[in-house]
């Protein structure tokens, strides 16, 4: 995610600099990178090609906090926003850590944050900001009046954005700095141990052995609902499949309520937002929720033998068939084709 | 012991689509427009209620609070009643808390709430469906440099004071240990909240709604930090073509399949 991340920050860089927004803004990027293993991470992102030509430096703070704690962190880019850092404004991923970054560094500087940015434009010379409203119902173009500006952006909407070099010349020679900075944080919630949030258990880093496409990202997703009926199906049904596309598996509250998955696969309001190139909805309704996860996929397809499933409507091809034969003879025929 | 503050928004029916205005900078509703609680906010007044259930000596009081005008929000407040919460507040603003009113003038009015109540637990919404920001715990969270655990599937208060809450995360969950006074922000796993019956709500109805004035200084009156340029509705068109069975999907699907495998 560190490339759309990038993408979007050149982006903005070089809109606000051309329109000249904010009387101080600059025209350099910084990388930001914080918890106990950043220095290791550091050094790994310089080998990231896009890093070396448009990052000026790179900020380590090591803390002996994990980079999850907002509580922790979110002091520590106040600090960097402070005047005298030379830095305006903060880009982070949209994710469930970054919102609770983004949004307690708005408290702490009393700056109201955008979140969710789907893209970065303008008109008129003027900088604005396009996100959904209403379960995705609604575009929204906004623009920032405050003098400093938060955002945090759905990372698979920048994948495309192409990158504008000649507007970044100027770092274009500079040599990138790694920068370790201890700093000094004043509105930190806990002063000792007892009193501070404390992360008891944190299943993430259980799956983080599995090797698993990362849905957010993924070009073709996979998804199953309350059709698949019970675990057994979900697993032998969507994973050949999933491996046969290279996709990501997804799937709807439902399908995870009923126990067929884990909730790390929920897609939805509630769950992950993807925009692939082909979304392939297996056994899906379509709720209004489940819908704001997955509407701005490119093409839609439906295997569904309920012809009223709401998912029909939202849906470029629908397979009207039973999916326990469909998906087998999908995955089956994609493999003989090998397309 | 908790005292607990429950921030409630009206927002519209989630299964309606809201008329855009003339100027395309905005919405314009009518009487007959079905609002209602925003849900994840609905979660939150439950939760508050289950949390007296189950722990009856833990909770001090529960109060809901909305911010607009009494017109707008007295169902929601009185509904809050009928359910079981202690005392319902409105703070009343020019403003209804809709597009009017920044997400960050919104939590700092919050800010004093909680002050004037004495608030040590503010259980609220992961977001507001009309707004889909999802900003609010967080911001609040900084303002008063409160802990916040938000998206919580499950809130269990612990023996040493501590509120222990499961979290809903990106890559699955996440369990922390919170001090008080702090926030949750609440997720859809939580519970289902509870229907009121008909009586309940007429009683709720002879039930006082108090009034709360809060006062933002001069700097902070301005709204415009974020300023709307132009709504419009998110056109997703779709072909919503039939195929007849899987070699005709196949035929349909192979170029974005192998262009996509190819990028891969």
């Amino acid at each position: 995610n560190l490339n759309n991340l990038l993408k979007a920050g050149n982006k903005l860089n070089n809109l606000l600099r051309k329109n000249n927004d904010q009387s101080s803004a600059k025209d350099s990027i910084s990388l930001l990178i914080v918890g106990p293993d950043s220095l290791n991470i550091s050094q790994r992102v310089k080998e990231n090609k896009l890093y070396n030509t448009f990052v000026k430096d790179v900020i380590v703070n090591q803390t002996e906090y994990p980079e999850t704690l907002s509580e922790e962190i979110s002091p520590v880019i106040k600090e960097l926003l402070k005047n005298d850092n030379k830095i305006d404004n903060f880009v982070i991923n949209n994710t469930t850590v970054g919102n609770d970054i983004l949004s307690r560094v708005g408290g702490l500087i009393e700056i109201e944050p955008m979140s969710n940015i789907l893209s970065i434009g303008e008109t008129d010379n003027v900088t604005n900001f396009k996100r959904y409203t209403y379960s995705s119902k609604i575009l929204k173009t906004i623009k920032n009046n405050q003098n400093k500006l938060l955002l945090s952006i759905r990372s698979s909407a920048f994948s495309d954005e192409p990158l504008d070099i000649n507007q970044t010349k100027s770092i274009e020679n500079a040599e990138q700095d790694i920068i370790v900075k201890d700093i000094s944080k004043d509105d930190i919630v806990a002063k000792s141990k007892d009193d501070r949030i404390n992360i008891l258990f944190d299943k993430s880093k259980v799956l983080e052995g599995e090797n698993s496409i990362d849905v957010t990202n993924a070009k073709i997703v996979v998804s199953g609902g309350r059709g698949l009926q019970k675990q057994e199906n979900f697993d032998s049904l969507l994973e050949p499949l999933c491996k046969e596309l290279k996709a990501g598996l997804g799937s709807t509250r439902a399908a995870v309520d009923n126990g067929y998955c884990d909730n790390s696969l929920q897609i939805g309001q509630t769950g992950k937002t993807v925009a692939p190139e082909l979304y392939i909805a297996i056994g899906i309704s379509g709720a209004i929720q489940h819908l704001a996860g997955m509407k701005d996929s490119k093409t839609v397809v439906s295997i569904n033998n309920d012809p009223e499933a709401p998912i029909n409507k939202n849906a470029d091809y629908i397979l009207e068939q039973d999916l326990f034969t469909a998906v087998p003879e999908l995955t089956s025929k994609l493999a003989e084709k090998s397309l | 012991m908790l005292r607990i503050l429950v921030p409630i928004k009206r927002v519209l029916d989630p299964q309606l689509l809201p008329r855009i205005n003339a100027a395309k900078k905005g919405f314009e509703f009518s009487k007959n427009d079905k609002f209602s609680i925003n849900p994840f906010d609905d979660i939150a007044v439950e939760e508050s209620l289950l949390l007296r259930t189950k722990y009856k000596d833990l909770i001090e009081s529960i109060q809901v609070v909305a911010i607009g005008s009494m017109e707008n929000n007295k169902d929601i407040l009185r509904n809050s009643i009928a359910k079981g919460v202690d005392k319902a507040i409105l703070v009343p603003t020019k403003e209804s808390a809709g597009d009017d009113i920044s997400i960050l003038n919104e939590c700092k009015i919050l800010e004093k709430v909680i002050e004037k109540t004495n608030s040590n637990l503010v259980l609220m919404g992961k977001q507001d469906i009309d707004k889909d920001s999802g900003i609010k715990g967080g911001i609040l969270g900084g303002l008063l440099n409160w802990p916040l655990a938000s998206n919580a599937a499950k809130v269990t208060p612990s023996d040493n004071g501590k509120i222990v809450v499961e979290r809903e995360t990106d890559n699955g969950q996440s369990t922390v240990e919170m001090s008080l006074p702090g926030i949750i922000t609440t997720d859809l796993r939580l519970n289902v909240p509870r229907y009121v019956s008909l009586s309940k709500l007429m009683k709720a109805k002879k039930k006082p709604i108090d009034s709360l004035e809060v006062a933002l200084s001069d700097e902070h009156t301005d709204n415009g930090k974020i300023e709307i340029l132009q709504v419009e509705e998110a056109i997703h068109e779709r072909k919503c073509e039939k195929v007849k069975d899987v070699d005709e999907l196949l035929s349909k699907l192979s170029e974005t399949i192998s262009s996509t495998k190819a990028a891969a």
